[in-house]
């Protein structure tokens, strides 16, 4: 490999030939790496691009699936997209995780039948592909330049790390690659034009909203692991695990150190090496780790430890992270001769996107049978963000139905 | 002709001029790419430790410090140490952070006199952790790959891993003496670090002070400093000669590597012969809108406010430090040396400049200005004799998206003239900021005040722009790696205006000729007048017409249909679908050829 690189830098130097000449083996060597992006691969990244509101999305699939940042998509009412042709695309929300900043679109199937049209995508990177150094290339929307000519911006840079936790990004990758305000939501590529991640966030010197070298990418890994969960969400939420009950940690000189166990399993005095594969770096770093999987029922995570000097693993059990905010279902509640009735119900709320109307006599919720104003709040004492709700009903016509929503971040 | 000059590093050893030493890096690049391997990027985390975080608020993370020995010496910058170490009577341990995340103590040996540089002394230092080979900081020329690695907002304290980032040395020079600190968020202070420094485009930020800038072997050339130059706001460090000087530290210097001669930037140096510096009156400017007056400039004096009036004061002040003063001279492109005609950004010439001094290293050349176009950003200037620069030739080639360039500015530091260089790629061709026959190149290259008015040089040394509209939209976009450039084809649709001294305030509008509103019918835009001699009123349209569809897009807004027709250009025709109200006749749907026009923008 060696021989092949020096002569190559040989070449360069005595021809003279751009630095850019130079690149095209994505290896993680400090030899100049200028991308070389052909017209070809260039096309191909901006066929994947999509403009999302104020901000950036990436086509994963050919039939319109739409990988995008939460807080892109937060709070609007309408979601549409517009590929790099022009063409404005309505779209579905299949399912948010706003605790990773993850949004899953699904461009209108009707829509794309009728134009005859499958899309571009981009295919997920592997983590073995996640290597510090590497060229990148990171595509958006910034301030909106785009908004006026359809044309996204294209940026280079490198891969500044591997796979980090920073801030409440607990799967991320950070990269030099100007990035600011319109990149979110939009990919960012190896020259193999696979997708790294979706730029999310900068970080800036100055406290400016603009890029100074920093910018955090959602890295495919998670992507791709939420991505199952997202398009079975409903419109509703996907969520993250958390730190096992009562597990305490705090930094030591020789690492991570388990203070207090709680429910993981582990020992007071235990020493972390790896969880889910990644190095117990810092007590932000396990933190982090063990909050960046998606929660079913029964997720484990595996974790490597050292005790009294010997290695061993553990398949640590983990709860689920509660989505922030107050839950929202859109009903209020007037009650009127020993019955309970939905005084009102807010438009595009959960409660009316699962068909409910003012008027309605409230039965049961979550098969508590309701009575009272008070028996509405019993039965959504432990209720949470994206947790299901089951509401049954009687209609004005008199029919009794029952209906499932997901109950909503407050806004 | 603008000479490039030595750099002023007068306290680096054995320098010579700029072109010998890119003679001698090059040829010594031939034998070193043989000789050196390149190392992995993996290794680059090998000698890279994270400096305790102190306990004042401000501070978001911990500095860093690069070991250069295996018995655990590590060099750093004293803007790296905490708040707490900066008496140079403290002398407690710090705990530092190795890369993977163990922790070891450290202790203070040195403190430098001439540079803020630091010796430490790490406790217990395992060999595998690594240490970071010297290199030799006589060698860096501009255009130079470069690395930095370090703590960056805390990564080897949290992740156990450095941050990277890749960028070209942009300038090499001094920072003046009387220059002010540099302050971040809250007015903390960032770097009072005065002296060489080479700056560089690669990526620092908080955590990178004390850090290593590599050259693209490995080598350690510098460390990196938070300080900067107020014109360019760009990073800078310490060449790595000093520090050691300064420090009395030997180390086994390893010749450094002549894989930093980047060709590119050789290349692009050549277009530094037709630029040109002007010094314009300006009382108020661009960045100073309001004319604030420059905050003082002593360098201790720290203001004795509490901490809420201070706190205003700065996120005031830091925001106007970027400002491109009053002073400073700004770059422009000499078209024809002969006539004694030059290009700059209009934005140079805020405050209403109708005269100019073109400065270098002879005798200043007076300028007027002969007429500006304002919205493309273009000044035309002429002086009164020929020019001793060479003409600019704009290259006719095309340009593509991801295509590498070069941002070649001049910049007056300490009196002398030089030429600073940042690196990028063209963003996007033909960008539409306006709903007009005029596009624009935008470039990555972190572009600042100090660069509005420079050439954007490709690969081939060919002069393709100039970079102007610093800020289109009003938004704070120093060296955000967005930046607009005027390419030579706009450049010369508008010099015959220029030159006969006619200013243009507006551009003419490139459409259809029919106005809207926000009137809708059926989802639809309404027309609500035609403009006489445009192309709707040749294809027959109407006031009251329902526009239904614009070249195949739903007229739905005019920001689809402002969309649809920037696509094309001044004489297009585009099919346009319509529908005509008729009480009498019926509606009847029709469809049109409209040939694109310029005309004036309707009130």
């Amino acid at each position: 490999m060696i021989p092949h690189r020096l002569l190559l830098l040989h070449l360069v130097l005595v021809l003279g030939l751009t630095a850019g000449a130079l690149a095209g083996a994505a290896e993680p060597s400090m030899a100049p790496q200028s991308p070389t992006l052909s017209t070809a691969l260039i096309n191909r990244m901006l066929a994947c691009y999509v403009f999302v509101g104020g901000g950036s999305g990436v086509l994963v699939s050919g039939d319109g699936l739409v990988v995008t940042n939460n807080h892109v998509i937060d709070n609007e009412d309408d979601i549409s997209v517009r590929t790099i042709d022009g063409v404005t695309w309505p779209t579905t929300l299949l399912g948010t995780d706003p605790v990773g900043d993850i949004a899953l679109l699904k461009i209108d199937e009707t829509a794309r039948m009728a134009a005859h049209r499958t899309f571009t995508y981009a295919e997920f990177a592997v983590d073995s592909d996640l290597v510090p150094g590497i060229p990148v290339v990171a595509i958006g929307n910034p301030f909106g330049l785009g908004d006026f000519d359809d044309i996204p911006t294209l940026t280079t840079g490198i891969l500044s790390s591997g796979r980090i936790v920073r801030g409440d990004y607990t799967d991320a990758v950070q990269a030099d690659a100007p990035v600011n305000p319109g990149n979110s939501g939009g990919p960012l590529f190896d020259l193999q034009g696979r997708l790294l991640g979706i730029n999310g966030q900068i970080r800036s010197l100055t406290g400016f909203r603009i890029n100074s070298g920093i910018a955090l990418a959602v890295d495919a890994i998670q992507l791709h692991a939420f991505l199952p969960y997202l398009q079975q969400a409903k419109g509703g939420y996907a969520r993250h695990t958390t730190l096992p009950d009562g597990l305490e940690l705090k930094q030591g000189l020789s690492g991570v150190v388990v203070t207090s166990p709680g429910t993981s399993g582990l020992e007071r005095g235990d020493v972390l090496s790896t969880i889910n594969g990644r190095p117990a770096s810092s007590v932000a770093a396990c933190t982090g780790i063990l909050s960046s999987l998606p929660f079913q029922a029964g997720t484990t995570c595996p974790v490597a430890y050292s005790r009294h000097g010997a290695t061993q693993t553990l398949a640590m059990a983990l709860p689920h992270l509660p989505i922030p905010g107050l839950p929202y279902h859109g009903m209020s509640f007037t009650e009127d001769s020993g019955l309970t009735i939905l005084d009102h119900v807010d438009g595009d709320s959960p409660a009316a996107r699962a068909g409910l109307e003012a008027g309605d006599v409230v039965v049961k919720i979550n098969a508590a049978p309701i009575s009272s104003k008070i028996s509405v709040l019993r039965a959504m004492i432990a209720v949470e963000v994206g947790d299901p709700l089951q509401v049954t009903v009687r209609t004005r016509g008199g029919e009794t139905k029952t209906v499932t929503l997901i109950l909503a971040q407050h806004s | 002709m603008l000479a490039i000059m030595p750099p002023p590093i007068s306290r680096v050893a054995a320098l010579g001029p700029v072109l010998r030493r890119r003679l001698v890096g090059m040829v010594a690049g031939l034998v070193l790419a043989v000789a050196s391997a390149p190392l992995s990027a993996m290794d680059m985390h090998n000698g890279i430790v994270a400096m305790p975080i102190g306990d004042d608020e401000l501070e978001a993370c911990g500095g860093s410090a690069v070991v250069i020995s295996a018995d655990g010496t590590a060099v750093t910058l004293s803007e790296a140490l905490p708040a707490a170490y900066k008496d140079p009577a403290d002398t407690a341990p710090l705990l530092v952070t190795l890369p993977g995340g163990a922790r070891r103590w450290a202790h203070i040996v040195k403190r430098g006199t001439t540079t803020t540089a630091i010796e430490l002394h790490i406790d217990g230092y395992p060999a595998s952790a690594g240490m970071v080979p010297v290199g030799d900081a006589t060698v860096p020329v501009i255009g130079c790959e470069v690395w930095t690695v370090g703590n960056t907002t805390g990564a080897i304290a949290d992740d156990g891993q450095p941050a990277l980032s890749r960028g070209t040395i942009s300038g090499v020079y001094d920072l003046p003496a009387d220059a002010p600190v540099v302050r971040g968020r809250m007015g903390r202070i960032l770097s009072d670090y005065r002296g060489p420094v080479y700056e560089t485009d690669a990526g620092i930020n908080d955590g990178n002070q004390g850090g290593a800038l590599l050259d693209a072997h490995g080598h350690l050339l510098a460390l990196v400093s938070l300080g900067q130059a107020r014109e360019r706001r760009l990073g800078t460090a310490v060449p790595i000669n000093l520090v050691l000087d300064d420090l009395g530290l030997k180390s086994a210097r390893v010749p450094s590597a002549a894989a930093m001669v980047d060709t590119l930037a050789t290349v692009a140096l050549k277009a530094a012969g037709c630029l040109a510096l002007i010094r314009f009156e300006r009382v108020s400017g661009l960045g100073n809108p309001q004319g604030v007056p420059r905050p003082p400039r002593t360098v201790t004096e720290t203001p004795k406010y509490d901490r809420d009036q201070v706190t205003a004061w700065w996120d005031m002040y830091y925001a106007q430090s970027q400002v491109f003063y009053t002073d400073q001279p700004a770059p422009a492109i000499v078209i024809d040396a002969k006539a004694g005609l030059l290009i700059t950004a209009a934005g140079n010439l805020h405050g209403g400049a109708k005269h100019g001094l073109i400065i270098g290293n002879g005798p200043a050349v007076p300028c007027e200005v002969v007429a500006v176009n304002e919205p493309l950003d273009l000044a035309l200037l002429r002086t009164q004799g020929a020019l001793p620069q060479s003409s600019a030739v704009f290259s006719t080639q095309p340009v593509h998206t991801g295509q590498e360039i070069e941002l070649v500015t001049p910049l007056r530091i300490n009196d002398a003239v030089q030429v600073a260089m940042t690196h990028g790629v063209i963003s996007a061709v033909g960008r539409r900021l306006k709903q007009t026959a005029h596009a624009w190149l935008q470039i990555s290259a972190r572009a600042n005040y100090s660069s509005l008015g420079s050439a954007v040089v490709d690969d081939s040394g060919r002069i393709i722009g100039m970079s102007a509209l610093l800020s289109p939209e009003g938004e704070w976009l120093i060296n955000s790696g967005v930046a607009m450039a005027l390419d030579g084809n706009e450049i010369a649709r508008a010099l015959d205006k220029l030159k006969a001294g006619i200013t243009t305030e507006r551009l003419p509008v490139l459409g259809m000729g029919v106005t809207l509103n926000e009137e809708l019918s059926g989802g639809r835009l309404v027309i609500t007048g035609v403009i006489p001699g445009t192309g709707a009123a040749a294809a027959g349209l109407r006031g009251k017409d329902v526009l239904q569809k614009v070249d195949g897009v739903p007229a739905t807004s005019q920001a689809a249909i402002a969309r649809a027709l920037l696509k094309h250009q001044v004489g297009d025709k585009v099919p346009v679908e319509y529908l005509r109200k008729d009480p009498v006749l019926g509606d009847k749907t029709a469809v049109c050829q409209v040939e694109l026009t310029e005309f004036e923008p309707q009130q």
